[in-house]
């Protein structure tokens, strides 16, 4: 409790809790009530200018911009969020099983990292989706593998640093299994580079969901991301540059609060790192 | 616009000369137009595509070809006669034709190239059309004297000479021998075409040049035959990627002839300098319903979902107004085109409503297939499904690569219904033929369909095809094995540098017909 | 140190093949048949399928095809062009020219602004200035470079008319013309790098001077510009240099969505455009390059590294 007050207290955390507490909002919200169906075409409205029936107009579908937003909001954090479990959990067993067991599966593991670091975020997502199938779920899994490589550094890396000190030769003295030292003494005090990272990669994933979906190969139309709002509007963006202009908005000041709000995390929990903010991989 | 262009020329003639090629003399005349992508090769009917066989089309000719409507004509023949029994083609050669080597054309060139593309050892696809693997099952070639040509089939096929006029083999496009190198590989295309290959630079740019001996036919000009009177001495096209990026060329003068699409075309059309042609054509945008559907196997849910569509309402949006729904297989531009193609199932909500009531229809979902592609595929799919839910069908969309979509429609699963689109068929039995028969891609697979198709492929009486396919249509929109929207709009960006350009039906360029103004 | 070296590069060169057997695994499994799509749909018989395939190459067992792939790598020219017919070597360095142009363009147009931004911000650290670059970095770093890119074409392009909105004119053909239609692009590339840029350089500098020798210089009277310029910027710079070398790395393997907002043809939109065109060799020899590239510069750094910190020799 001490800690988020601490937090709050931070300008930059404050404002990129309520910044990114405004958009968790929009997204609960538009999956739950929108305005219109954000689905629903209407062919005789098409290009609606902002009015009272629709406050952001209509898109070149005759569908409402507002509603699609919100329901666009929903798919984008949801797959941010289902996004982080993956390379999260596996990225810390085998991050922490490299780190500390070191030998052949650490080289091993490092060279198949390697591998597919050199790929490009955008072809892992198309190759997985082939299998999967083009849809939110073929998203989450593509980024899931594309950031995996990244929590596995991490973490394999603090285990490294860790098991150097002396807490955790004394615990190895007291007799104490490597699994219960690993567990017990290991991994609670790589808790805070993660938090600081997961922060991050919710942005990251915000973004690379945005640009793949934007070059048409993230979430499938006619279900809105804020990705494919805009990559939709990128044909009529010269006569009707709203419909891009506030997708756009949406993403950035969902990436702000990501990005303020990590900053001041990484001061509180982790100040000797130094990853940067979210930006673009692909 | 007009200074611009000439400075821009001035940029281009200095390029060429950087380039160390020919220096074109000042009175050359060039059209600048532009190809979406490179062309897959120089061999007609054989390295080729889409883009490629309007290229090969200016360098070749066939024996005959397509006239407007669709009909067949003779091209390099002056003349064929087909005998009674239909067994027997005997094509008569125009006399004094020459290459572009000024070899004159005789029987021997005919019969080399004919082996060229349908001999057992030709690499071109073209060779399955004639060799009895499909239809058409050619016995014998034969030259009985220099300036005769004769074709024998086992089996009578109305469709054979339309089959030589297919585009996608150059019309058999007659070649000198020398075309080829002494050991047989490609060399270069030696035609008769009134152009000739240029200069071409892979991934930049393809150029024509124009033939001086060309030896034109004396008729008006009709559909891709008739005279050739070539006065543009190089047509020259750029390899331009995407169609924003040719529009925006256009506008600035860099070229002067860009395919653009429908919105492209609303906004071009009334800028000075700029002209927009707007020509249909007989690409057949249609709802592909698929045949292994178990929900699909009661006609009165194809016919309550062809109710549910309003093809007007969505060939006006899909072409911002300048088409209109033509949902027949047949082409309008077709001589086979009646009263009785004119004929489609009619938008009435209540009685699809009442027609999925006798059905039963429990909220089954119905997923519609496409893809975001050039051809408003997405567009069309989109606004069928919200008609669809109007209806109180449950329609979902799914959006899909092309190539994914390719696959799904060959093996006819993973669909209820998709956005498709055929290529031109310039015969009204083949525009059956290419959704209807056997084959698990094809939608339409009713046995007497089928019987009936096959019927109209064969009889070389009109009055007697005209007959088969107006049946044909009757049943197309009783049985509804597909929900046919309409033909494909093709839209031309033109600068007003261009004389002369007229879209037809087929949609393939003919440079020949090209004009510099001024 | 030599032999560092040298066991580095051994080291990436089963990756590299690592890397070419997932290609092509991954590129094999896409859905669709490059056959059929070559044929656009209409297929009139099951034989021009075939026939088609037969003349890609496709029809082979795909370990074949993976051997012929490997000896088509190995003579440089990494296979034909399904969809041109062009050799695919060729056809890579030519797009990667244009990808060079506008990614070095921007890279150093970054480094021009982000140097001073960073040093002026570290040395007037909490005051206005400060916060003002800190805002404005964080705030452009929130934007989608791609949006920002969209948005540029719409003000310059559409609204004021003053610059082209779409396509590519190499420099080479025509110098002026081809740089007006760089300079959006490069614009929206720079102004992220400006940002990370910036923060790198800020927060380096920040770093060393609060260290004894910069203490040290001023406690001798040295003129603070030439504290900033010769002592905390040559130290300061050594990890945006890094982030540089990542950077470019990054940006030149797939600058794909820049490129498809702005219809550039470099290798990310070659790439992009053989995914969906099904164009195998194309694909397999864009990836392979682009695979590379990240391996080499992982190397370099690595090599780099060890020559300011012997203890990676040692691990």
């Amino acid at each position: 409790m001490n800690f988020i007050l601490r937090l709050l207290r931070k300008p930059n955390g404050l404002i990129g809790a309520l910044m990114l507490g405004a958009v968790l909002l929009m997204a609960v919200l538009g999956a739950v009530w929108t305005p219109y169906d954000p689905l629903k075409s209407d062919l005789l409205h098409r290009f609606a200018a902002p009015g009272t029936a629709h406050p952001f107009g209509t898109d070149m579908f005759g569908r409402d911009v507002l509603s699609r937003l919100m329901r666009g909001a929903w798919v984008s954090v949801s797959i941010g969020f289902a996004t982080l479990v993956i390379p999260v959990l596996l990225g810390t067993i085998l991050g922490a099983a490299a780190g500390y067991f070191r030998g052949w599966f650490d080289r091993l593991l490092i060279m198949v990292l390697d591998a597919l670091m050199a790929f490009p975020g955008l072809l892992i997502a198309l190759g997985l989706m082939a299998v999967i199938g083009a849809n939110r779920y073929g998203v989450i899994l593509a980024l899931s593998f594309a950031y995996l490589p990244a929590v596995t550094r991490v973490v394999r890396g603090s285990v490294l640093s860790i098991s150097q000190s002396e807490f955790v030769e004394a615990s190895a003295v007291m007799g104490n299994s490597r699994l219960y030292t690993l567990i017990v003494h290991i991994l609670p005090n790589c808790l805070a580079p993660l938090i600081v990272l997961s922060t991050m990669m919710f942005g990251w994933v915000l973004l690379a969901e945005s640009a793949l979906s934007f070059l048409g190969l993230g979430v499938p139309p006619p279900e809105p991301s804020w990705g494919n709002i805009l990559s939709e509007a990128k044909a009529h963006l010269m006569r009707y540059p709203l419909l891009g202009l506030l997708p756009g908005i949406c993403i950035s000041v969902a990436l702000l609060g990501v990005n303020l709000l990590g900053d001041a995390l990484r001061d509180e929990l982790d100040p000797k790192s130094a990853s940067g903010p979210s930006k673009e991989t692909i | 616009m007009k200074i611009r262009n000439g400075l821009l020329g001035t940029v281009m003639l200095a390029a060429t000369l950087a380039c160390g090629t020919v220096v074109p003399a000042l009175a050359d005349s060039m059209v600048r137009m532009a190809l979406n992508a490179d062309i897959r090769g120089t061999n007609p009917g054989v390295t080729r595509d889409g883009n490629t066989d309007i290229i090969h089309g200016h360098i070749i000719e066939g024996l005959v070809t397509y006239g407007a409507n669709f009909e067949i004509i003779p091209m390099l023949a002056e003349s064929y006669e087909v005998s009674d029994d239909g067994l027997t083609y005997t094509f008569h050669l125009r006399k004094g034709v020459k290459f572009h080597n000024g070899a004159v054309m005789t029987s021997k060139e005919v019969l080399w190239s004919w082996n060229r593309l349908a001999g057992p050892e030709s690499e071109s696809h073209c060779k399955n059309y004639f060799n009895g693997k499909n239809n058409i099952n050619v016995v014998a070639a034969e030259t009985p004297d220099e300036n005769t040509f004769v074709i024998r089939l086992e089996r009578p096929y109305a469709v054979f000479l339309a089959t030589i006029a297919r585009f996608d083999c150059g019309a058999m496009g007659i070649l000198h021998p020398d075309s080829v190198n002494p050991d047989g590989s490609w060399n270069a295309p030696i035609g008769t075409g009134p152009y000739m290959l240029g200069d071409h630079l892979p991934g930049r740019y393809v150029e024509l040049k124009r033939f001086p001996d060309y030896v034109s036919r004396d008729e008006p000009l009709n559909g891709y035959g008739g005279g050739k009177h070539a006065e543009v001495d190089t047509l020259h096209f750029d390899i331009v990627g995407e169609g924003a990026v040719a529009k925006t060329a256009l506008q600035a003068g860099d070229l002067d002839l860009v395919q653009i699409d429908a919105m492209a075309a609303a906004e071009l059309q009334g800028q000075p300098g700029f002209t927009v042609d707007a020509t249909q054509s007989a690409v057949w945008d249609t709802y592909l319903l698929n045949p292994n559907d178990p929900l699909l196997k009661d006609v009165r849910i194809r016919q309550a979902m062809a109710h549910a569509i309003d093809p007007e309402q969505i060939m006006a949006a899909i072409t911002e107004g300048f088409g209109k729904a033509s949902p027949s297989p047949v082409p309008p531009m077709s001589a086979n085109f009646t009263q009785v193609e004119a004929q489609y199932p009619a938008y009435d909500v209540e009685l699809a409503r009442s027609l999925m009531q006798q059905a039963g229809y429990d909220g089954e979902e119905i997923t519609i297939l496409a893809t975001r592609r050039n051809g408003a595929y997405y567009e069309r799919a989109l606004m069928a499904q919200a008609m669809l839910m109007d209806a109180g069908f449950n329609a979902k969309l799914e959006v899909v690569e092309w190539g994914t979509q390719l696959e799904a429609y060959r093996k006819a699963e993973g669909y209820t219904m998709q956005s498709f689109s055929f290529s031109p068929r310039l015969q009204a039995g083949l525009s059956f033929e290419m959704f209807t028969g056997a084959a698990t891609r094809k939608a339409w697979q009713d046995p007497e369909a089928i019987a009936l198709v096959n019927e109209s492929l064969q009889t070389g009486d009109p009055a007697r095809l005209q007959r088969i396919i107006d049946e044909l249509s009757r049943r197309f929109n009783t049985e509804v094995p597909a929900i046919g929207l309409g033909h494909r709009m093709l839209f031309t960006g033109l600068s007003d540098r261009v004389e002369g350009f007229e879209n037809w039906g087929a949609g393939m360029l003919r440079g020949w017909m090209l004009r510099v103004a001024g | 140190m030599f032999l560092f070296v040298l066991r580095r590069i051994v080291m990436s060169v089963p990756t590299l093949i690592l890397v070419a057997v997932i290609i092509f695994c991954l590129v094999r499994a896409l859905p669709g048949d490059a056959a059929l799509m070559m044929l656009g749909g209409n297929i009139d018989d099951e034989s021009t399928l075939e026939m088609m395939r037969r003349q890609l190459g496709l029809d082979q067992p795909l370990p074949v095809q993976f051997l012929a792939w490997l000896r088509e790598i190995f003579s440089g020219n990494l296979g034909i062009s399904i969809r041109t017919g062009q050799p695919v070597g060729a056809l890579i360095l030519d797009r990667f020219g244009v990808t060079a142009t506008v990614v070095l363009l921007a890279m150093g147009t970054a480094l021009i602004v982000a140097i001073p931004a960073g040093l002026i911000a570290a040395h007037r650290h909490n005051t206005k200035v400060d916060y003002a670059i800190v805002v404005l970095t964080i705030l452009k770093l929130s934007m989608p470079s791609f949006w920002v890119g969209l948005m540029l074409l719409v003000l310059f392009g559409a609204i004021l008319g003053w610059l082209p909105t779409v396509g590519f004119v190499s420099m080479s053909q025509d110098f002026g013309l081809g740089l007006t239609y760089l300079i959006l692009p490069v614009t929206s590339l720079a102004l992220s790098e400006i940002a990370v840029m910036t923060r790198m350089m800020r927060a380096g500098s920040l770093e060393v001077m609060n260290r004894d020798y910069i203490t040290h210089a001023r406690a001798k009277g040295l003129p603070e510009r030439q504290v900033l310029w010769r002592h905390v910027f040559p130290n300061a710079f050594a990890p945006t240099l890094t982030m540089v070398g990542i950077a470019l790395a990054g940006l030149l393997a797939g600058a794909a969505v820049t490129e498809t907002v702005f219809t550039l043809p470099g290798l990310g939109k070659l790439l992009v455009d053989s995914i969906y065109g099904r164009d195998y060799p194309v694909l397999q020899g864009a990836l392979l390059f682009i695979a590379a590239i990240y391996v080499v510069t992982n190397l370099l750094i690595d090599i780099a590294y060890s020559f300011f910190d012997p203890k990676v020799r040692l691990s």
